[in-house]
């Protein structure tokens, strides 16, 4: 299957809603993590210790996951590799049934939305919840996440209230407080009645077999409390050594994401309940999956897009996210993580055009708090989808001519100068309100979402040259 | 078995690079003159309330909170981390206090008014679940983020922390740290319990029109008596 981006846009662009409340909720992620980094006198130190260390985990990732799976194991959890996402869903469908356990309480995890688990636990007949608000708004909504930190996000609360109106018999509100409440009142039941809790996992640490979920709601804390059993699934890139380098991760996770120094809870869980504890769940288990991941490290230059810690920012500072949004990229990541990660999870046929949306106008990296540098990665990639391009083959030879054309121009200063004087010449024709328009193919359409600026009476070299000759 | 073949691709997928040497040092954390102002502010700043008890009795305080929050019963796990606090197990309220009798400090786990034992699990769920204000003993402060440290381990378990909807933190004074770099030179996560939890406030949403609401899943309420302490 092929996963496409430009059909989609046009619907988001046009939706007059959506583009009201997405710019101005991504404005207020993007103050709020602006603000929280700038407090931080040493933020670029802690990026780039971010940055070593996962580059070095990566370096080394067969010996952190093996020291990782002892420390997990000695604690009295059990540890299951998966090779692919069927692998995992296999093992955690065979585990229910064993155990005979209908519902499943879910925190929210990208891994789980990579792998279908929602709809694979569907159709193998359980009843799996999730207890995060937003996912839950989506999982009622029959949605996928529109961003990867907070998945309801182009949600408005009339729409919730819509929601939960018609799914869970709420009266009519406009108060968000009634609404939550009512969330947490069908949530807590849900929770004492599940058997088993799967969340997903931020960072395990392979030095003390600790796995650490970042989370507001407490719904995680839930989740790895209450059922007898608790899996949690991880990607095989999330290990990092030590338990210290978290003091780093989780201050540039929580600031990146949310904006806040902390998050309201950050879960430190060390296997099953212990001898004494009053509580907890009886059985643990670790699910660490592979997914196509082994194959992003294999490639030195394209590793570093493993070292992602989904905080999201990315998403909230590109220019092309805040126009289309999550939903159009088909996709589960989204922006321009999305763009990279998609492409390398599937193939470069399968996602031809994620590489390509990006302005490369490099927010992104300048946000990363890991310092991935997804501009190049893009590039890259482009390359790649470029190599092996046969579904855009009819738009080939247009562009190429244009590329070597525009080539020819560039390499001698009089050519580009004679050009610039002729567009000059004949652009009073086609400047309609201060902007160009060529109402002819292939122009035509190009400029719908574009202005093209006119060119300027004189050139900067013409405007060099005379500002010279006055000095003079 | 798929351990072994995914070993194996993420060797060879690792020999593909050159070595990354791993950071030895750490970069530097603030530290702070005066740790109690700065958690109290940012605690505040996050919804919390924050309570000094340090030259007042603790008990005290504790009922203030309690007459405030409009309830007359506590739960909590363990009757020596309360000692700790300097707090009687049995509370002594202040003359004041409109519904004296009422208030009691309980063990959750057994010998109280609302016995709930968890050998029962499904059974007395419901009854921890419907518990209202519950008090835990912090093993550490954090100055920096306004955090507190929550640990598991025997006698205490992970649920009468997050289920009510008001939580009472007593926190010793000799245990608030600067920052995060110093809660790790002090515990090694996992080794005195199956679980820690670092909480920063209330529970918290802006899921619905970004907008924040308190008391998601955990406490709506969030208090930190700062006391003396044993240490």
């Amino acid at each position: 299957m092929q996963l496409r981006i430009r059909p989609n846009t046009s619907a988001v662009l046009s939706d007059a809603t959506l583009q009201a409340n997405l710019k101005p909720a991504l404005e207020k992620s993007l103050l709020s993590r602006d603000r929280a980094v700038a407090e931080v006198s040493n933020w670029e130190e802690l990026r780039q210790h971010a940055h070593d260390v996962k580059a070095h985990t990566l370096s080394r990732l067969d010996h952190y996951l093996q020291e990782l799976e002892r420390k997990v194991m000695a604690q009295g959890g059990k540890v299951v590799w998966a090779d692919t996402g069927a692998e995992a869903l296999e093992f955690i469908v065979g585990l229910l049934q064993e155990r005979e356990i209908k519902k499943v309480a879910k925190s929210k995890t990208m891994l789980g939305e990579e792998i279908h688990l929602n709809e694979e636990l569907e159709k193998a007949q359980f009843d799996p919840v999730e207890t995060d608000l937003g996912e839950y708004i989506i999982q009622l909504s029959r949605e996928t996440p529109f961003h990867i930190v907070t998945p309801a996000l182009h949600k408005s609360k009339e729409e919730v209230v819509e929601l939960f109106g018609r799914e869970l018999e709420m009266p009519p509100t406009d108060d968000v407080e009634a609404i939550t409440a009512t969330a947490r009142a069908v949530l807590r039941r849900h929770f004492l009645t599940a058997g088993a809790g799967i969340t997903g996992v931020n960072f395990g640490v392979a030095e003390t077999g600790t796995l650490v979920v970042v989370e507001n709601e407490g719904n995680v804390r839930l989740c790895a409390s209450l059922p007898e059993v608790h899996i949690a699934i991880m990607g095989i890139e999330k290990v990092i050594p030590r338990a210290r380098d978290l003091a780093v991760f989780l201050k540039l996770l929580s600031r990146s994401a949310t904006g806040q120094k902390s998050t309201s809870y950050v879960n430190f869980i060390n296997g099953p309940r212990r001898e004494g504890e009053w509580d907890g769940p009886r059985e643990f288990y670790l699910v660490l999956v592979d997914n196509g991941r082994s194959r992003i490290l294999a490639d030195p230059e394209l590793r570093q897009t493993l070292a992602c810690i989904r905080c999201g920012a990315c998403l909230n500072v590109c220019p092309v996210y805040q126009r289309i949004g999550g939903h159009a990229y088909g996709s589960t990541y989204q922006g321009p993580i999305g763009a990279i990660l998609t492409p390398q999870l599937t193939s470069a046929e399968e996602a031809p055009e994620h590489p390509f949306a990006s302005s490369l106008c490099g927010a992104c990296y300048e946000t990363c708090p890991v310092k991935i540098e997804i501009p190049h990665i893009l590039l890259k990639l482009r390359e790649r989808v470029q190599r092996s391009r046969q579904r855009l083959a009819r738009h080939l030879p247009l562009e190429a001519w244009a590329m070597q054309f525009w080539a020819w121009a560039m390499s001698s200063p009089g050519r580009y100068g004679f050009l610039g004087k002729l567009v000059r010449r004949v652009q009073p024709y086609f400047v309609r309100e201060g902007r160009m328009r060529v109402p002819m193919p292939p122009f035509s359409g190009w400029d719908r979402y574009r202005d093209l600026p006119p060119l300027p009476e004189k050139s900067f070299r013409e405007q060099f040259h005379a500002l010279d000759k006055e000095e003079k | 078995m798929s351990r072994p073949r995914i070993l194996q691709k993420v060797r060879s997928a690792c020999g593909a690079g050159a070595p990354v040497p791993l950071p030895a040092g750490y970069p530097e954390a603030p530290r702070f003159q005066d740790p109690v102002e700065v958690f109290r502010r940012e605690l505040e700043a996050v919804g919390g309330v924050f309570l000094d008890a340090r030259n007042r009795s603790p008990a005290e305080v504790l009922s203030q909170v309690l007459e405030q929050t409009g309830h007359t019963e506590v739960f909590w796990e363990e009757e020596k981390i309360f000692i700790k606090h300097g707090l009687p197990y049995r509370l002594r309220l202040p003359e004041s206090f409109s519904t004296p009798n009422l208030v009691f400090s309980y063990h959750y786990q057994g010998r109280v008014r609302l016995p709930i034992t968890l050998a029962a699990h499904s059974i007395e769920l419901d009854r921890l679940a419907a518990i209202p204000v519950s008090a835990s003993s912090a093993a550490f402060g954090i100055a920096e983020t306004g955090t507190v440290v929550q640990t598991v381990g025997p006698g205490r378990g992970r649920l009468l922390n997050v289920l009510p909807e008001t939580h009472i933190v007593f926190l010793a004074h000799g245990d608030l740290l600067s920052n995060m770099d110093q809660l790790f030179e002090r515990i090694r996560p996992g080794e005195k319990g199956s679980a820690l939890t670092l909480v920063t406030g209330p529970s918290r949403t802006a899921d619905i029109g970004k907008v924040l609401v308190k008391g998601m899943h955990g406490p709506r309420r969030w208090f930190v008596i700062l006391t003396e302490g044993g240490g």
